[in-house]
């Protein structure tokens, strides 16, 4: 049953067959909001990086954020979308720990809803819509699978946010094999999360390893290209 | 845990600790055939097609390059089709059109920012950030291409 709900997987050249590659980098989404200025306080509260808020002095301003460890920013402002303010809805936050991201909003005093997950392979329901469907059943997934948890916010604008919670990524979603971290806390969590595995992997074999920093290696490469993960 | 082990007390330390990478931005489509047809056709990396039913199905797709993807579908926003609006970051503007109009889709001519305000054209010297040309996605979502060679380090 779970099978039925596992991701297609589609090879580079299947989808891009015969088109030359151009890099173009989805940076930046606008976010329409109607106060410019209560929209900048929120997501400062958030602790997102403000890297520009330009003003002409008459009819348009616009502010730039960036989430952090994300490659892609928001802006809003003045004269900067015709789209009625709140209307972007189904923006996702990748997050490697729901709990931790739910609490550092709740600590800036941010109204998120509790944890939920899809309900098995019953997509159509009455809830909003979100990536898994319209069945909002409450709790994070029982197993913890990655891309299966899910949490809920809104800016002062009604504008929807999602955080996803994501430890393993399934092959197929990333461009290369690299590894990489955006930031330290990223990689921290990820080390964390090979201890734990690697602390397993020893009540298992019922022996000591002390070639930890391989295994740890070889299981935070395992998780990002999506391959089996070390037992 | 992770966050109270941060230096400092002001709020803003306190929130910066955690992750949270926008991934996914979901655009509101009418037709879901026609414009995968679209995103494929402009060279872009269909990385799910899943549907449920007759009312769920989802698309994502990731821009060459991109470390943020879209969504669109059946049952996936509420949003009216066509009111999305993003930037897509390039190196070589001129190229990037090349490559779209080849792929046959009409893009705008290149405009630019300048000290006196926005001109037809490319920026004459072609600062970064300056050059800009806009399409269209079938349902009328805007795609505005930048060109950005040399990064502002204050954006990161």
């Amino acid at each position: 049953m779970a099978n039925s709900v596992q991701e297609i997987q589609f090879n580079d050249a299947a989808s891009a067959a015969g088109v030359a590659k151009v890099d173009m980098k989805f940076e930046i989404v606008v976010l329409p909001v109607s106060d410019v200025d209560r929209a900048k306080a929120f997501y400062a509260s958030l602790g997102w990086r403000l890297d520009a808020d330009y003003d002409n002095g008459s009819d348009y301003r616009v502010i730039q954020f960036t989430p952090p460890g994300s490659g892609c920013s928001v802006i809003f402002g003045r004269n900067v979308t015709p789209a009625t303010p709140g209307s972007a809805q189904g923006l996702y936050l990748i997050v490697s720990d729901l709990e931790a991201a739910r609490k550092h909003l709740l600590n800036a005093g941010i109204q998120i809803s509790e944890p939920f997950h899809g309900g098995d392979n019953v997509y159509a329901g009455p809830d909003e819509p979100y990536l898994f469907g319209r069945i909002r059943v409450p709790g994070p997934d029982p197993e913890h699978r990655s891309y299966r948890s899910f949490a809920s916010f809104r800016d002062p604008d009604g504008n929807g946010w999602l955080f996803q919670e994501l430890t393993t990524r399934l092959p197929g979603r990333i461009d290369a094999a690299a590894t990489s971290f955006a930031s330290a806390s990223d990689l921290a969590s990820a080390l964390r999360r090979a201890e734990a595995a690697h602390g397993e992997h020893e009540k298992r074999t019922r022996q000591h390893d002390a070639n930890w920093a391989d295994w740890y290696a070889a299981y935070i490469v395992a998780e990002q290209s999506g391959a089996e993960l070390p037992q | 845990m992770s966050t109270s082990e941060l230096p400092g007390s002001d709020a803003t330390n306190h929130a910066a600790s955690v992750d949270m990478k926008l991934e996914v931005v979901v655009i509101p489509v009418s037709d879901v055939d026609r414009a995968k047809q679209f995103y494929q056709r402009i060279g872009w990396r269909l990385n799910i097609d899943r549907s449920a039913g007759d009312d769920f199905r989802l698309v994502q797709f990731t821009p060459p390059g991109s470390c943020c993807s879209v969504h669109f579908g059946k049952g996936v926003t509420s949003a009216a089709p066509g009111s999305g609006k993003s930037f897509l970051v390039v190196t070589d503007i001129v190229a990037a059109r090349d490559h779209l109009v080849a792929a046959g889709v009409e893009v705008g001519d290149f405009f630019h920012d300048g000290p006196e305000g926005r001109g037809p054209g490319l920026h004459p010297q072609r600062l970064s950030y300056r050059s800009r040309a806009v399409f269209n996605d079938p349902d009328g979502n805007v795609w505005h291409m930048q060109e950005v060679s040399v990064r502002d380090p204050k954006r990161g």
